[in-house]
C-alpha cells in the first residue's frame, strides 16, 4: 500500500471509530436508548406524540386477541402493570407472538384513534424452560416480563 | 511467552475440539424450550460467542495497557491477536443473534441498546485492524492501536449493562448473582459445556494467532535486514 492510501485509510478508520463512540456516548445520555414506551407512559404523554412514530411495549392481554377469519387482520390489548391500549394490526406475526406474552408494537400515534401497528415484534423474557416443566415456566416468564415493564 | 505458547498449543487444541464435540452432542440432545421450541439451540452458540467476544476485548485492553507501560513487543503481539479473535466472535454473535431474532422477535435486527453497542464493538475491532495497517512505522502503529483500544474499552460496561439500564428488545441476563437464574433443568448443562468449549477455542485461537504474528514479524525483520545488506 502506498503512503497516500495509508493516510486515507487512517483518516477513514479514525472517523468511523470516533463516530461510533460519539454516537454511543450521546445516545446514552439523552435517553434515546430506551427502545419502547409502556402504555402508562404513552397515556401520560398524551398529545405530545401526535403524528410521531412510536414503539409501545407490554403484554398481550389474555383473552383479548381477536383474529378476523379469512384475513390477516387482528386486534388485541397491550397491557402493563396499570394501563391498557387497544391495537390493530394486519400481517404476519412472529412465532413468539401469543396471548400473555411480551410484545412491542410499532406505528404512528394518532390521538383518539385505535393504534394501528405497522410492525409487531415479540419480546422474549430471560426465562428458558424445558417443555415438560412448562407450567412453572410460564408463571415465571410472566413475572419477569411484568418486572421489566416497571 | 510465545515459546510457552508453542508448548500448550496442541493441548489446548485437543481440549477445545473434545469439549466442542461433547457440547454439540448435549445441544442436540437437549429438550425443546416451552416457548421457542428448537430455536433455543441457537443460544448455545450465541451466548458463549458473546462472552468470548467481550473476553477478547478484556484481553486486548490488558495487553494494550501493559504494552504502553512496558513497551514489550510480546504485549503488542497479544493485542493484535486479540483483535482478530474478538472480531470473529463478535461477528458470530451478531449473525447467530440475527438468525434467532428473525423467527422469535420477527426481526433480523433492531436498533436497541444491546444490539447497537455490540455492533459498535465490531466496528471497534475492525477500526483497530485498519488503524494498525494505516501506519508505516510499526512502533507508532502499535502505540496508536493500544491507545484506541483503551478508549474503546468504554463500550464493555455499556454492552454488559445495556439490558439493565435501558428498556431493550433484547432480554436481560439469565444469570445475575446467586439469587437469579432463569434457565431451568436440562437446558442448563449444554450451556455450561458450550461456554467451556468456546473458552478453550478462544484461548487456542489466541495462541495460534499470536504465534502466527510473531513468526510473520520475525520473517519481516530478517527480510528487511537481507534487503539492506544487498543494497550496501
Amino acid at each position: 500500500m502506498n503512503s497516500q492510501n495509508r493516510r486515507w485509510l487512517l483518516i477513514g478508520s479514525l472517523l468511523v471509530v470516533g463516530g461510533a463512540l460519539l454516537t454511543l456516548v450521546f445516545t446514552s445520555f439523552t435517553g434515546a436508548l430506551v427502545y419502547f414506551y409502556t402504555p402508562s407512559e404513552i397515556k401520560a404523554k398524551g398529545n405530545e406524540l401526535q403524528g410521531r412514530k412510536v414503539r409501545i411495549g407490554g403484554m398481550v392481554q389474555e383473552g383479548s386477541l381477536l383474529r378476523e377469519p379469512g384475513s390477516q387482520k387482528m386486534r388485541f390489548m397491550v397491557v402493563d402493570n396499570s394501563e391498557r391500549l387497544p391495537v390493530q394490526y394486519e400481517g404476519m406475526t412472529p412465532d413468539l407472538f401469543r396471548e400473555g406474552q411480551g410484545v412491542i408494537v410499532e406505528g404512528v400515534w394518532r390521538s383518539g384513534e385505535t393504534f394501528q401497528a405497522a410492525t409487531i415484534l415479540a419480546k422474549h423474557s430471560e426465562d428458558y424452560v424445558p417443555v415438560k416443566m412448562s407450567e412453572e415456566g410460564i408463571a415465571k416468564a410472566r413475572e419477569s416480563m411484568l418486572k421489566s415493564l416497571r | 511467552m510465545i515459546k510457552w505458547f508453542a508448548k500448550v498449543h496442541w493441548l489446548l487444541a485437543t481440549a477445545a475440539v473434545l469439549s466442542l464435540l461433547v457440547g454439540m452432542w448435549l445441544v442436540l440432545a437437549a429438550p425443546q424450550d416451552y416457548q421457542q421450541g428448537n430455536a433455543v439451540r441457537i443460544l448455545y452458540v450465541h451466548v458463549p460467542a458473546a462472552k468470548m467476544a467481550l473476553l477478547s476485548y478484556v484481553v486486548l485492553t490488558i495487553a494494550s495497557a501493559l504494552y504502553l507501560w512496558r513497551r514489550k513487543e510480546m504485549w503488542d503481539i497479544l493485542a493484535e491477536a486479540a483483535v482478530s479473535v474478538g472480531a470473529a466472535f463478535t461477528a458470530l454473535t451478531l449473525a447467530s443473534g440475527s438468525i434467532w431474532g428473525k423467527p422469535m422477535w420477527g426481526a433480523w435486527w433492531a436498533w436497541d441498546a444491546r444490539l447497537t453497542s455490540m455492533l459498535v464493538l465490531l466496528i471497534l475491532f475492525m477500526g483497530l485492524m485498519a488503524l494498525r495497517n494505516a501506519l508505516d512505522d510499526p512502533h507508532k502503529s502499535a502505540r496508536a492501536t493500544a491507545v484506541l483500544a483503551l478508549i474503546g474499552a468504554a463500550d464493555l460496561p455499556i454492552i454488559h449493562f445495556s439490558v439493565v439500564w435501558w428498556r431493550t428488545l433484547h432480554q436481560p441476563p439469565s444469570f445475575d448473582g446467586p439469587a437469579k437464574q432463569t434457565i431451568t433443568g436440562e437446558l442448563l448443562p449444554p450451556l455450561f459445556v458450550m461456554s467451556l468449549a468456546f473458552f478453550l477455542l478462544g484461548m487456542w485461537l489466541l495462541v495460534l494467532k499470536s504465534r502466527e504474528i510473531a513468526a510473520r514479524r520475525q520473517w519481516e525483520a530478517v527480510e528487511t535486514e537481507r534487503l539492506e545488506r544487498n543494497h550496501a
